[in-house]
Protein backbone atom coordinates (compact mmCIF):
# COMPACT_ATOMS: atom_id res chain seq x y z
CA UNK A 1 0.00 0.00 0.00
CA UNK A 2 2.42 2.06 0.94
CA UNK A 3 4.53 1.34 -2.29
CA UNK A 4 0.81 2.24 -4.18
CA UNK A 5 0.39 5.52 -2.09
CA UNK A 6 3.77 6.41 -3.03
CA UNK A 7 3.94 5.31 -6.68
CA UNK A 8 0.45 7.47 -7.16
CA UNK A 9 1.66 10.53 -6.12
CA UNK A 10 5.08 10.00 -8.26
CA UNK A 11 2.10 9.75 -11.17
CA UNK A 12 0.06 12.49 -10.39
CA UNK A 13 3.20 14.76 -10.30
CA UNK A 14 4.20 12.78 -13.96
CA UNK A 15 0.93 14.38 -14.66
CA UNK A 16 0.87 17.78 -13.51
CA UNK A 17 4.68 18.44 -15.32
CA UNK A 18 2.88 17.31 -18.74
CA UNK A 19 0.88 19.45 -18.25
CA UNK A 20 2.25 22.35 -17.09
CA UNK A 21 4.82 21.84 -19.87
CA UNK A 22 1.93 21.79 -22.67
CA UNK A 23 0.25 24.90 -21.58
CA UNK A 24 3.48 26.41 -21.74
CA UNK A 25 4.43 25.62 -24.79
CA UNK A 26 0.61 26.77 -25.73
CA UNK A 27 1.83 30.25 -23.85
CA UNK A 28 5.39 30.32 -25.66
CA UNK A 29 2.97 30.16 -29.18
CA UNK A 30 0.90 32.36 -28.82
CA UNK A 31 3.79 34.83 -28.11
CA UNK A 32 5.36 33.90 -30.90
CA UNK A 33 2.53 34.18 -33.23
CA UNK A 34 2.08 37.85 -31.44
CA UNK A 35 5.38 38.78 -31.67
CA UNK A 36 5.09 37.77 -35.85
CA UNK A 37 1.86 39.12 -36.30
CA UNK A 38 3.05 42.08 -34.57
CA UNK A 39 6.47 42.47 -36.67
CA UNK A 40 3.92 41.80 -39.45
CA UNK A 41 1.80 44.27 -39.06
CA UNK A 42 4.42 46.99 -38.42
CA UNK A 43 4.38 47.00 -34.63
CA UNK A 44 7.94 46.29 -35.01
CA UNK A 45 9.07 49.58 -32.80
CA UNK A 46 8.35 47.91 -29.45
CA UNK A 47 11.08 45.29 -30.44
CA UNK A 48 15.12 46.30 -29.94
CA UNK A 49 15.90 47.62 -33.73
CA UNK A 50 19.05 45.20 -34.06
CA UNK A 51 16.64 42.61 -33.76
CA UNK A 52 14.21 43.80 -36.02
CA UNK A 53 17.24 44.39 -38.41
CA UNK A 54 18.52 40.93 -38.41
CA UNK A 55 14.85 39.19 -38.70
CA UNK A 56 13.49 41.80 -41.25
CA UNK A 57 16.32 42.84 -43.58
CA UNK A 58 15.89 42.25 -47.03
CA UNK A 59 18.17 39.59 -48.76
CA UNK A 60 21.05 41.37 -50.24
CA UNK A 61 23.26 39.84 -52.54
CA UNK A 62 26.16 41.10 -54.68
CA UNK A 63 23.93 42.38 -57.57
CA UNK A 64 20.96 43.74 -56.18
CA UNK A 65 18.21 44.14 -53.29
CA UNK A 66 14.91 42.80 -54.06
CA UNK A 67 12.60 42.97 -50.88
CA UNK A 68 10.17 40.08 -50.82
CA UNK A 69 7.90 42.78 -49.74
CA UNK A 70 5.64 44.24 -52.87
CA UNK A 71 4.13 47.11 -53.42
CA UNK A 72 0.32 47.71 -54.34
CA UNK A 73 -0.41 48.01 -58.45
CA UNK A 74 -0.19 50.83 -60.23
CA UNK A 75 -3.88 52.11 -61.66
CA UNK A 76 -2.67 52.28 -64.94
CA UNK A 77 0.12 54.21 -66.51
CA UNK A 78 0.24 57.19 -69.51
CA UNK A 79 3.37 57.46 -71.55
CA UNK A 80 4.06 60.59 -73.29
CA UNK A 81 6.93 60.11 -76.50
CA UNK A 82 9.49 62.93 -77.84
CA UNK A 83 9.74 62.10 -81.44
CA UNK A 84 12.52 64.06 -82.83
CA UNK A 85 12.03 63.93 -86.41
CA UNK A 86 14.46 67.31 -87.30
CA UNK A 87 17.29 68.07 -89.44
CA UNK A 88 20.28 69.94 -89.96
CA UNK A 89 20.42 71.82 -93.50
CA UNK A 90 23.69 70.30 -94.94
CA UNK A 91 25.06 74.07 -95.52
CA UNK A 92 24.74 74.29 -91.47
CA UNK A 93 26.33 71.00 -91.34
CA UNK A 94 29.38 72.11 -93.79
CA UNK A 95 29.88 75.52 -91.71
CA UNK A 96 29.99 73.82 -88.28
CA UNK A 97 32.90 71.28 -89.84
CA UNK A 98 35.00 73.87 -90.80
CA UNK A 99 34.56 75.45 -87.15
CA UNK A 100 35.87 71.78 -85.77
CA UNK A 101 32.66 70.98 -84.46
CA UNK A 102 32.98 67.25 -83.69
CA UNK A 103 30.30 65.78 -85.80
CA UNK A 104 30.60 61.81 -84.79
CA UNK A 105 30.01 59.30 -87.09
CA UNK A 106 26.33 59.28 -87.46
CA UNK A 107 24.71 62.48 -88.33
CA UNK A 108 23.76 64.54 -85.56
CA UNK A 109 20.49 65.90 -84.57
CA UNK A 110 19.02 69.17 -83.86
CA UNK A 111 18.97 69.18 -79.92
CA UNK A 112 14.88 70.21 -79.46
CA UNK A 113 13.93 70.61 -75.97
CA UNK A 114 9.78 70.59 -74.80
CA UNK A 115 8.45 71.56 -71.60
CA UNK A 116 5.29 69.67 -70.93
CA UNK A 117 2.89 70.14 -67.90
CA UNK A 118 0.95 67.55 -66.46
CA UNK A 119 -2.30 67.95 -64.45
CA UNK A 120 -3.80 65.01 -62.62
CA UNK A 121 -7.50 64.49 -62.26
CA UNK A 122 -6.82 65.15 -58.14
CA UNK A 123 -5.07 68.63 -59.06
CA UNK A 124 -1.22 67.29 -58.37
CA UNK A 125 0.70 68.93 -61.35
CA UNK A 126 4.10 67.55 -62.58
CA UNK A 127 6.21 69.82 -65.06
CA UNK A 128 8.88 67.59 -67.12
CA UNK A 129 11.32 68.97 -69.89
CA UNK A 130 11.48 66.03 -72.54
CA UNK A 131 14.87 66.54 -74.12
CA UNK A 132 16.28 64.64 -77.51
CA UNK A 133 19.30 65.36 -80.31
CA UNK A 134 22.91 65.71 -80.46
CA UNK A 135 25.57 67.35 -78.18
CA UNK A 136 26.69 69.72 -81.25
CA UNK A 137 27.88 73.28 -80.97
CA UNK A 138 30.52 75.31 -83.30
CA UNK A 139 33.99 74.40 -82.19
CA UNK A 140 33.25 72.00 -79.82
CA UNK A 141 36.21 70.58 -80.03
CA UNK A 142 38.42 73.49 -79.25
CA UNK A 143 35.77 75.24 -76.86
CA UNK A 144 34.03 72.65 -74.99
CA UNK A 145 30.70 71.28 -74.54
CA UNK A 146 27.70 74.14 -72.93
CA UNK A 147 26.23 72.71 -70.00
CA UNK A 148 22.47 72.91 -71.32
CA UNK A 149 23.50 70.26 -74.02
CA UNK A 150 24.76 67.80 -71.25
CA UNK A 151 21.85 67.66 -69.65
CA UNK A 152 20.56 64.06 -69.85
CA UNK A 153 18.08 63.58 -73.03
CA UNK A 154 14.20 62.36 -71.89
CA UNK A 155 12.64 60.84 -74.58
CA UNK A 156 9.38 59.63 -72.93
CA UNK A 157 8.02 59.96 -69.42
CA UNK A 158 5.58 57.40 -68.21
CA UNK A 159 3.35 58.46 -65.14
CA UNK A 160 0.47 56.77 -63.44
CA UNK A 161 -3.10 57.38 -63.76
CA UNK A 162 -5.37 59.32 -63.70
CA UNK A 163 -3.77 62.13 -65.61
CA UNK A 164 -6.23 65.01 -66.82
CA UNK A 165 -4.31 66.95 -68.68
CA UNK A 166 -1.37 67.41 -71.00
CA UNK A 167 -0.18 70.70 -72.23
CA UNK A 168 3.25 71.43 -74.29
CA UNK A 169 4.21 75.04 -72.96
CA UNK A 170 6.61 75.67 -75.34
CA UNK A 171 9.51 74.35 -77.72
CA UNK A 172 13.11 75.13 -77.35
CA UNK A 173 15.15 74.32 -80.18
CA UNK A 174 19.47 74.31 -79.47
CA UNK A 175 20.74 76.93 -82.53
CA UNK A 176 24.54 75.33 -82.28
CA UNK A 177 26.34 78.41 -84.00
CA UNK A 178 26.73 82.22 -83.26
CA UNK A 179 24.48 84.45 -85.36
CA UNK A 180 25.25 87.54 -86.13
CA UNK A 181 23.45 90.95 -86.87
CA UNK A 182 25.10 92.97 -89.57
CA UNK A 183 24.20 96.69 -90.06
CA UNK A 184 25.20 98.32 -93.63
CA UNK A 185 27.51 101.93 -92.34
CA UNK A 186 27.54 104.47 -94.79
CA UNK A 187 30.90 106.86 -94.08
CA UNK A 188 31.99 109.50 -96.77
CA UNK A 189 30.45 107.48 -99.24
CA UNK A 190 31.57 104.08 -98.64
CA UNK A 191 29.59 101.51 -98.01
CA UNK A 192 30.47 99.45 -95.53
CA UNK A 193 29.35 96.06 -93.44
CA UNK A 194 29.63 96.14 -89.65
CA UNK A 195 29.15 93.44 -86.93
CA UNK A 196 26.32 95.21 -84.84
CA UNK A 197 25.22 92.25 -82.26
CA UNK A 198 26.41 88.59 -81.69
CA UNK A 199 23.78 85.43 -80.43
CA UNK A 200 26.10 83.04 -79.08
CA UNK A 201 24.63 79.15 -79.07
CA UNK A 202 22.16 78.91 -76.99
CA UNK A 203 18.38 77.48 -77.03
CA UNK A 204 15.79 79.62 -78.72
CA UNK A 205 12.01 79.53 -78.36
CA UNK A 206 10.35 78.15 -81.57
CA UNK A 207 7.69 80.58 -82.36
CA UNK A 208 4.27 80.64 -84.28
CA UNK A 209 3.39 82.72 -87.20
CA UNK A 210 1.77 86.49 -86.49
CA UNK A 211 -1.53 86.71 -88.21
CA UNK A 212 -4.13 89.00 -88.28
CA UNK A 213 -7.37 89.29 -87.51
CA UNK A 214 -8.91 87.27 -90.60
CA UNK A 215 -5.85 84.38 -89.57
CA UNK A 216 -3.63 85.82 -92.26
CA UNK A 217 0.38 85.09 -91.76
CA UNK A 218 1.36 88.60 -91.41
CA UNK A 219 5.11 87.31 -90.67
CA UNK A 220 6.39 84.10 -91.57
CA UNK A 221 8.27 82.78 -88.03
CA UNK A 222 8.68 79.16 -87.01
CA UNK A 223 6.03 77.19 -87.94
CA UNK A 224 1.91 77.37 -88.85
CA UNK A 225 -0.52 78.26 -86.12
CA UNK A 226 -2.37 75.44 -87.19
CA UNK A 227 0.87 72.67 -86.88
CA UNK A 228 1.92 73.55 -83.17
CA UNK A 229 1.88 71.30 -79.91
CA UNK A 230 -1.32 71.37 -78.38
CA UNK A 231 -2.76 70.33 -75.69
CA UNK A 232 -4.72 67.23 -75.08
CA UNK A 233 -7.35 66.99 -72.43
CA UNK A 234 -9.52 64.56 -70.64
CA UNK A 235 -6.46 61.54 -71.16
CA UNK A 236 -7.73 58.34 -70.59
CA UNK A 237 -6.02 55.84 -68.34
CA UNK A 238 -3.39 53.66 -70.80
CA UNK A 239 -2.82 56.34 -73.60
CA UNK A 240 -0.03 57.14 -75.29
CA UNK A 241 1.03 60.88 -76.43
CA UNK A 242 3.31 61.53 -78.83
CA UNK A 243 4.77 64.61 -79.98
CA UNK A 244 6.41 64.93 -82.90
CA UNK A 245 8.67 67.16 -84.27
CA UNK A 246 9.83 67.63 -87.78
CA UNK A 247 11.40 70.19 -89.96
CA UNK A 248 14.85 71.49 -90.87
CA UNK A 249 17.03 73.92 -88.71
CA UNK A 250 18.43 76.60 -90.78
CA UNK A 251 20.19 79.92 -90.34
CA UNK A 252 21.01 82.67 -93.15
CA UNK A 253 24.42 83.00 -94.45
CA UNK A 254 26.01 86.95 -94.62
CA UNK A 255 29.60 88.27 -96.02
CA UNK A 256 30.99 90.21 -93.11
CA UNK A 257 34.37 91.47 -93.39
CA UNK A 258 35.51 89.15 -95.55
CA UNK A 259 33.61 86.19 -94.17
CA UNK A 260 31.19 84.50 -94.61
CA UNK A 261 29.14 83.74 -91.11
CA UNK A 262 25.66 82.56 -90.30
CA UNK A 263 23.82 85.82 -89.65
CA UNK A 264 21.46 88.36 -91.28
CA UNK A 265 21.27 92.19 -92.09
CA UNK A 266 19.40 94.51 -89.13
CA UNK A 267 16.96 95.58 -91.48
CA UNK A 268 15.97 92.09 -92.44
CA UNK A 269 13.16 91.40 -90.18
CA UNK A 270 11.86 87.84 -91.76
CA UNK A 271 15.10 86.48 -91.96
CA UNK A 272 15.74 87.13 -88.33
CA UNK A 273 12.02 86.32 -87.30
CA UNK A 274 12.47 82.70 -89.61
CA UNK A 275 15.73 81.43 -88.04
CA UNK A 276 16.68 79.05 -86.83
CA UNK A 277 14.11 77.15 -89.62
CA UNK A 278 10.44 75.94 -90.07
CA UNK A 279 8.83 73.00 -88.25
CA UNK A 280 6.00 71.18 -87.74
CA UNK A 281 4.67 69.47 -84.86
CA UNK A 282 1.65 66.36 -84.69
CA UNK A 283 0.01 65.41 -81.44
CA UNK A 284 -0.87 61.76 -81.67
CA UNK A 285 -2.77 60.26 -78.95
CA UNK A 286 -3.44 56.10 -79.13
CA UNK B 1 -34.44 48.93 -44.30
CA UNK B 2 -35.37 46.07 -45.81
CA UNK B 3 -36.55 48.25 -48.70
CA UNK B 4 -33.25 49.73 -49.06
CA UNK B 5 -31.54 46.64 -49.07
CA UNK B 6 -33.71 45.11 -52.00
CA UNK B 7 -33.41 48.46 -54.21
CA UNK B 8 -29.50 47.97 -53.36
CA UNK B 9 -29.52 44.16 -54.77
CA UNK B 10 -31.19 44.97 -57.32
CA UNK B 11 -29.18 47.87 -58.60
CA UNK B 12 -25.65 45.16 -58.03
CA UNK B 13 -27.81 42.98 -60.25
CA UNK B 14 -28.70 45.17 -62.78
CA UNK B 15 -25.15 46.04 -63.01
CA UNK B 16 -23.85 43.06 -63.03
CA UNK B 17 -26.05 41.68 -66.21
CA UNK B 18 -25.38 45.33 -68.54
CA UNK B 19 -21.58 44.87 -67.61
CA UNK B 20 -21.05 41.30 -67.77
CA UNK B 21 -19.51 41.30 -64.53
CA UNK B 22 -16.67 43.36 -65.73
CA UNK B 23 -16.08 45.84 -63.23
CA UNK B 24 -13.94 48.16 -64.91
CA UNK B 25 -16.79 49.58 -66.87
CA UNK B 26 -18.93 50.45 -63.83
CA UNK B 27 -15.87 51.48 -61.61
CA UNK B 28 -12.99 53.93 -62.25
CA UNK B 29 -10.58 51.44 -64.73
CA UNK B 30 -7.90 52.68 -62.33
CA UNK B 31 -9.18 51.45 -59.30
CA UNK B 32 -10.12 48.25 -60.02
CA UNK B 33 -6.17 48.06 -61.95
CA UNK B 34 -4.92 48.95 -58.38
CA UNK B 35 -6.81 45.59 -57.10
CA UNK B 36 -7.20 43.16 -60.16
CA UNK B 37 -4.30 44.33 -62.15
CA UNK B 38 -6.33 43.00 -64.99
CA UNK B 39 -7.23 46.19 -66.98
CA UNK B 40 -4.05 47.81 -67.96
CA UNK B 41 -0.58 46.68 -68.49
CA UNK B 42 1.34 46.54 -65.34
CA UNK B 43 4.59 45.51 -67.49
CA UNK B 44 6.19 46.37 -70.59
CA UNK B 45 6.21 43.01 -71.45
CA UNK B 46 8.37 40.81 -74.36
CA UNK B 47 6.03 42.01 -77.04
CA UNK B 48 7.24 45.59 -76.44
CA UNK B 49 10.88 45.32 -76.04
CA UNK B 50 10.78 48.01 -73.10
CA UNK B 51 11.50 48.03 -69.75
CA UNK B 52 9.93 50.12 -67.30
CA UNK B 53 12.27 52.25 -64.30
CA UNK B 54 9.58 53.77 -62.21
CA UNK B 55 10.46 55.99 -59.51
CA UNK B 56 8.29 56.53 -56.62
CA UNK B 57 8.20 58.76 -54.07
CA UNK B 58 6.35 58.08 -50.88
CA UNK B 59 8.12 61.30 -48.69
CA UNK B 60 6.60 64.68 -48.20
CA UNK B 61 9.55 66.32 -50.16
CA UNK B 62 10.48 66.90 -53.82
CA UNK B 63 12.85 63.49 -55.15
CA UNK B 64 14.44 63.73 -57.87
CA UNK B 65 15.96 60.46 -59.60
CA UNK B 66 18.87 59.91 -61.54
CA UNK B 67 18.02 57.16 -63.45
CA UNK B 68 21.26 54.67 -65.11
CA UNK B 69 20.71 51.83 -67.56
CA UNK B 70 23.88 49.81 -69.09
CA UNK B 71 23.81 48.05 -72.41
CA UNK B 72 26.24 45.60 -73.70
CA UNK B 73 27.41 46.72 -76.99
CA UNK B 74 29.58 45.32 -79.61
CA UNK B 75 32.48 46.81 -80.20
CA UNK B 76 32.56 47.98 -83.96
CA UNK B 77 36.72 48.08 -83.34
CA UNK B 78 37.15 44.66 -82.09
CA UNK B 79 34.42 42.40 -82.93
CA UNK B 80 33.79 39.86 -80.19
CA UNK B 81 33.91 42.14 -77.89
CA UNK B 82 31.75 44.34 -75.62
CA UNK B 83 32.04 48.05 -74.50
CA UNK B 84 29.18 49.32 -71.93
CA UNK B 85 26.97 52.57 -72.63
CA UNK B 86 25.20 54.21 -70.40
CA UNK B 87 21.99 56.48 -70.15
CA UNK B 88 21.01 58.09 -67.92
CA UNK B 89 17.62 60.09 -66.95
CA UNK B 90 16.69 62.82 -64.65
CA UNK B 91 13.07 62.40 -63.42
CA UNK B 92 11.46 64.90 -60.99
CA UNK B 93 8.74 63.73 -58.78
CA UNK B 94 7.27 66.01 -56.60
CA UNK B 95 5.48 64.52 -53.13
CA UNK B 96 1.82 65.11 -54.56
CA UNK B 97 -0.21 62.17 -54.73
CA UNK B 98 -0.13 60.52 -58.84
CA UNK B 99 2.27 63.20 -59.42
CA UNK B 100 4.85 61.46 -56.99
CA UNK B 101 5.39 57.93 -59.65
CA UNK B 102 7.17 59.18 -62.77
CA UNK B 103 9.14 56.50 -65.12
CA UNK B 104 10.54 55.89 -68.44
CA UNK B 105 10.91 53.43 -70.75
CA UNK B 106 14.03 51.93 -71.81
CA UNK B 107 15.08 50.10 -74.80
CA UNK B 108 15.90 46.52 -74.81
CA UNK B 109 18.58 44.84 -74.06
CA UNK B 110 19.66 46.09 -70.74
CA UNK B 111 22.22 44.50 -68.13
CA UNK B 112 22.31 46.69 -65.40
CA UNK B 113 19.51 49.10 -63.86
CA UNK B 114 20.14 51.56 -60.94
CA UNK B 115 20.36 55.04 -58.86
CA UNK B 116 23.17 57.47 -59.74
CA UNK B 117 25.46 57.98 -63.05
CA UNK B 118 28.13 55.58 -61.98
CA UNK B 119 26.52 51.84 -61.21
CA UNK B 120 29.50 50.78 -59.34
CA UNK B 121 29.33 53.09 -56.98
CA UNK B 122 25.59 52.79 -55.26
CA UNK B 123 27.08 53.86 -51.67
CA UNK B 124 29.34 56.77 -52.80
CA UNK B 125 27.60 58.51 -56.13
CA UNK B 126 24.39 60.48 -55.57
CA UNK B 127 21.71 58.86 -56.65
CA UNK B 128 18.58 60.95 -55.52
CA UNK B 129 18.37 64.25 -54.60
CA UNK B 130 16.21 65.58 -51.81
CA UNK B 131 14.77 68.21 -52.07
CA UNK B 132 15.06 69.16 -55.79
CA UNK B 133 13.94 72.44 -56.84
CA UNK B 134 12.77 71.23 -60.25
CA UNK B 135 15.01 68.63 -62.70
CA UNK B 136 18.45 69.05 -61.86
CA UNK B 137 18.24 72.05 -59.84
CA UNK B 138 18.79 72.27 -56.20
CA UNK B 139 18.10 69.26 -53.70
CA UNK B 140 20.79 67.23 -51.72
CA UNK B 141 22.47 64.68 -53.29
CA UNK B 142 22.27 60.97 -51.37
CA UNK B 143 23.92 57.97 -52.34
CA UNK B 144 20.53 55.64 -53.22
CA UNK B 145 23.06 52.41 -50.99
CA UNK B 146 20.92 50.45 -53.25
CA UNK B 147 23.03 48.11 -55.06
CA UNK B 148 22.33 48.16 -59.10
CA UNK B 149 19.79 45.40 -60.38
CA UNK B 150 21.92 43.16 -63.01
CA UNK B 151 19.69 41.01 -65.68
CA UNK B 152 22.94 38.38 -65.47
CA UNK B 153 22.06 38.14 -62.54
CA UNK B 154 18.44 37.29 -63.42
CA UNK B 155 17.32 40.51 -61.39
CA UNK B 156 15.08 41.64 -63.88
CA UNK B 157 14.72 40.90 -67.57
CA UNK B 158 13.40 42.36 -70.60
CA UNK B 159 9.53 43.49 -70.81
CA UNK B 160 9.81 44.22 -66.44
CA UNK B 161 8.86 46.92 -64.30
CA UNK B 162 11.49 48.28 -61.89
CA UNK B 163 10.46 50.40 -58.87
CA UNK B 164 12.60 52.61 -57.21
CA UNK B 165 11.17 54.04 -53.91
CA UNK B 166 12.06 56.57 -51.59
CA UNK B 167 10.74 56.83 -48.02
CA UNK B 168 11.27 58.86 -45.28
CA UNK B 169 13.53 57.35 -41.85
CA UNK B 170 15.41 58.18 -39.57
CA UNK B 171 19.39 58.04 -39.26
CA UNK B 172 20.19 58.56 -42.59
CA UNK B 173 21.99 61.06 -45.04
CA UNK B 174 18.62 63.04 -46.18
CA UNK B 175 16.30 61.24 -43.80
CA UNK B 176 15.59 58.74 -46.91
CA UNK B 177 15.79 55.21 -47.55
CA UNK B 178 15.49 53.53 -50.86
CA UNK B 179 14.13 50.09 -52.04
CA UNK B 180 14.04 48.30 -54.83
CA UNK B 181 10.94 46.58 -56.09
CA UNK B 182 10.55 44.28 -59.60
CA UNK B 183 7.50 43.50 -61.36
CA UNK B 184 8.04 39.84 -63.22
CA UNK B 185 6.75 40.41 -66.55
CA UNK B 186 5.90 35.97 -66.82
CA UNK B 187 4.25 35.96 -63.97
CA UNK B 188 1.25 38.68 -64.35
CA UNK B 189 -1.55 38.09 -67.11
CA UNK B 190 -0.48 39.80 -69.95
CA UNK B 191 -4.39 39.42 -71.10
CA UNK B 192 -5.36 43.33 -70.18
CA UNK B 193 -9.04 45.33 -71.30
CA UNK B 194 -8.08 48.19 -71.77
CA UNK B 195 -4.84 49.60 -73.73
CA UNK B 196 -1.84 48.07 -73.74
CA UNK B 197 0.31 51.16 -72.99
CA UNK B 198 4.03 49.41 -74.14
CA UNK B 199 2.65 48.13 -77.01
CA UNK B 200 0.63 51.12 -78.22
CA UNK B 201 4.17 53.27 -77.73
CA UNK B 202 6.28 50.94 -78.89
CA UNK B 203 4.33 50.87 -82.28
CA UNK B 204 3.58 55.09 -82.23
CA UNK B 205 7.55 55.09 -82.37
CA UNK B 206 7.77 52.60 -85.08
CA UNK B 207 5.35 54.72 -87.13
CA UNK B 208 6.17 58.18 -86.45
CA UNK B 209 9.83 57.80 -85.85
CA UNK B 210 12.95 58.40 -89.27
CA UNK B 211 14.73 55.22 -89.13
CA UNK B 212 18.30 55.42 -88.06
Amino acid sequence: MAKQSEAAPRRISTRTAAANGYRMSRVVALVAAIGVIALAGGCSSIFNPSFINQVAAPPTGTTGTIPAITLNNAPGHVAILLINNTRFDPLLLDFLETTGADLGDTEPIPRIRVRVNITYANGSENTLELISGSEIVEGSLTGGTPPELTEFPLTNFVGVCDIASVTPEQVELYVPVTRTTVQIVETQNVITREVLSEAPPAFVVLQPDTVDDNGNVTVVRNFDIRKGPVLVNGVRCGSVIGFTASGTVQVPFIQVQGATVPGFLDTDTAAQAATPGRFEFLTNVR
Amino acid sequence: MNRLACIFVLLAVGLLATTGCNTSQFLNPALVNQSTGEVFALTPGDRSSFILVRGNNATTVPIEFLITVERQVESADVPGTFTTQTESVRLFAPPNNRANDVGELFDCPVSRVGLGEDLDRPTTEPGIFVNAQAVGVGGLGVPPNVNPLSADADNFKCGDTIIFQVSETNNTVGGVVVQSYVLDSTRISTNVTGFDTFVNARSLLEEQQFAE
